[in-house]
């Protein structure tokens, strides 16, 4: 089809419009233009591009689902409440879906990665970890651009039954694998680096306590602010007692 | 600090910055990438995988959902590296709060890129809303410059910070452990945090607990990593 190659190249940057007001509805008029170019008469054209614009929330790797099905749907002709109705629809599940998937599943299991190979292995394991995370992205966008042109008003049904949804799951204990292997492995090491000598239980003890603290409070007080209030109150401390 | 030194350094940090939201997100944003990418520019690998670990312990926690406001760590890093660079890893806790705060400056920043999008969108809506193309073109491209914009002042800033905390002096050697052991402890708290919010009431968080266990027993009875040979 032709725009296609175009079309995948914008949802790359699908976020880059973000507002609070239409959050990514620009990104997505923009990356779904393309497909929509080849609509006829005019006037149908400039409705859809109009539609395209509005209002839209979903995960930006999987935006391409939304605008594949949107473009099918003009295509065929579907009535525009019914296309706004599957945008509203869709925003909530490809969200959730995103973050399962996405922020909490392939970005820790990469991060946490990164962590030990660079410890282990150098520069080689988060530069690996950025060409694993560009190669998925890139898989992830034309497998839901696709699927989302193919399927068109169907596209929740054959959303629930893709890979990608069972695969949260197994992607979410990878991560966990990865990020409880890189995080004590990473400060017990530092604490070893010259210099840098400390006694490993007081670490564990305050980061026990900063535990409590950090997920008592939530988003009150995440971990940098309270290491920044914790950092400046030892600082303020120190200096004092040792003029 | 040499240009092409200087060049990288920009290079590295106004691309994370970019990647966060108007890139392709595929984790150039992660510190432990900026890092990493910004010791070798300066050829100082552990200064740069101590302040990039450290950081990503931090970023562990954030869950970029929705419209939420989170802190833009990648070119915070950048400025930490450098600092930690001239410091030595002794100035590592120095490096990382610094970094922090230019990370809460940096999710600020994006607040204001977002509202100058929304001042951008309603001069054009009525466009938008006629269907004419060229008005999302302009948007979506203005934002991406914005970004880019916003990436690189930041880069700057966090660079200029660096250097003026170094010139004066800040690092008390006396205090670098301590110091370190706050900014160490918080990081691993955040990390353990964001895994625990992200595990839910599911299994994933028996099996974080075994491999945080796991990973302790194996770094305990481990010989030296190769990344602090010589350090």
């Amino acid at each position: 089809m032709a725009g296609v190659n175009r079309t995948l190249l914008r949802l790359l940057g699908v976020q880059s419009g973000w507002t609070y007001e239409r959050m990514g509805g620009i990104g997505v008029a923009f990356a779904a233009r393309p497909l929509l170019e080849a609509l006829a008469p005019a006037e149908r054209r400039t409705a859809a591009i109009a539609r395209s614009a509005e209002f839209f929330n979903s995960h930006p790797w999987l935006a391409g689902l939304a605008v594949g099905a949107e473009v099918r749907a003009e295509q065929d002709g579907v009535a525009p409440e019914q296309i706004r109705r599957l945008r509203t629809a869709l925003g909530g599940p490809l969200g959730a879906l995103g973050d399962r998937v996405v922020w909490a599943g392939i970005f820790p299991l990469l991060s946490g990665a990164a962590i030990l190979g660079s410890l282990v292995l150098g520069w080689v394991v988060p530069v690996a970890a950025v060409l694993v995370a560009l190669l998925v992205r890139l898989e992830m966008t034309r497998w839901a651009l696709a699927c989302g042109l193919e399927s068109g008003m169907q596209v929740a049904a054959v959303l629930k039954r893709s890979v990608l949804s069972r695969f949260g799951t197994s992607l979410g204990f990878a991560a966990a694998v990865a990020v409880g292997l890189a995080v004590p492995v990473f400060a017990r090491s530092t604490m070893e680096v010259a210099g840098l000598g400390l006694f490993p239980p007081v670490v564990v003890a305050l980061s026990a306590i900063f535990l409590v603290i950090v997920l008592r409070a939530g988003s009150r007080l995440p971990a940098h602010r309270l290491a920044l209030v914790a950092g400046a109150f030892l600082l303020i401390l120190l200096r004092v007692q040792r003029p | 600090m040499s240009w092409p030194e200087t060049a990288g350094l920009l290079a590295v940090g106004t691309a994370a910055g970019l990647d966060l939201v108007s890139g392709p997100q595929v984790l150039l944003a992660r510190p432990i990438v900026v890092g990493t990418l910004s010791g070798l520019v300066l050829g100082d690998l552990a200064a740069g995988v101590l302040v990039g670990g450290a950081m990503e312990l931090f970023a562990l926690e954030v869950l970029p959902v929705g419209a939420i406001k989170y802190p833009d760590h990648g070119p915070g890093t950048v400025g930490a590296v450098w600092f930690c660079h001239q410091a030595g890893l002794t100035g590592a806790g120095y490096a990382v709060l610094l970094a922090l705060v230019c990370s809460e400056i940096g999710g600020g920043s994006l607040q204001l890129v977002r509202r100058a999008n929304g001042r951008a969108l309603a001069r054009v809506s009525d466009r938008l809303d006629r269907g004419d193309p060229a008005a999302a073109a302009g948007l979506q491209i203005g934002g991406a410059l914005r970004d880019l914009a916003r990436s690189l002042a930041l880069t700057l800033f966090a660079l200029g910070a660096a250097m003026v905390a170094w010139r004066w002096g800040v690092v008390d050697q006396d205090i670098a452990v301590e110091l370190w052991a706050f900014v160490l402890a918080a990081g691993v708290a955040g990390a353990v945090a964001g895994a625990i919010r992200m595990s839910g009431r599911s299994w994933r968080g028996a099996v974080l607990a075994l491999a945080l266990v796991a990973g302790w027993l194996a770094a305990s009875v481990a010989p030296a990593l190769p990344i602090w040979e010589g350090r």
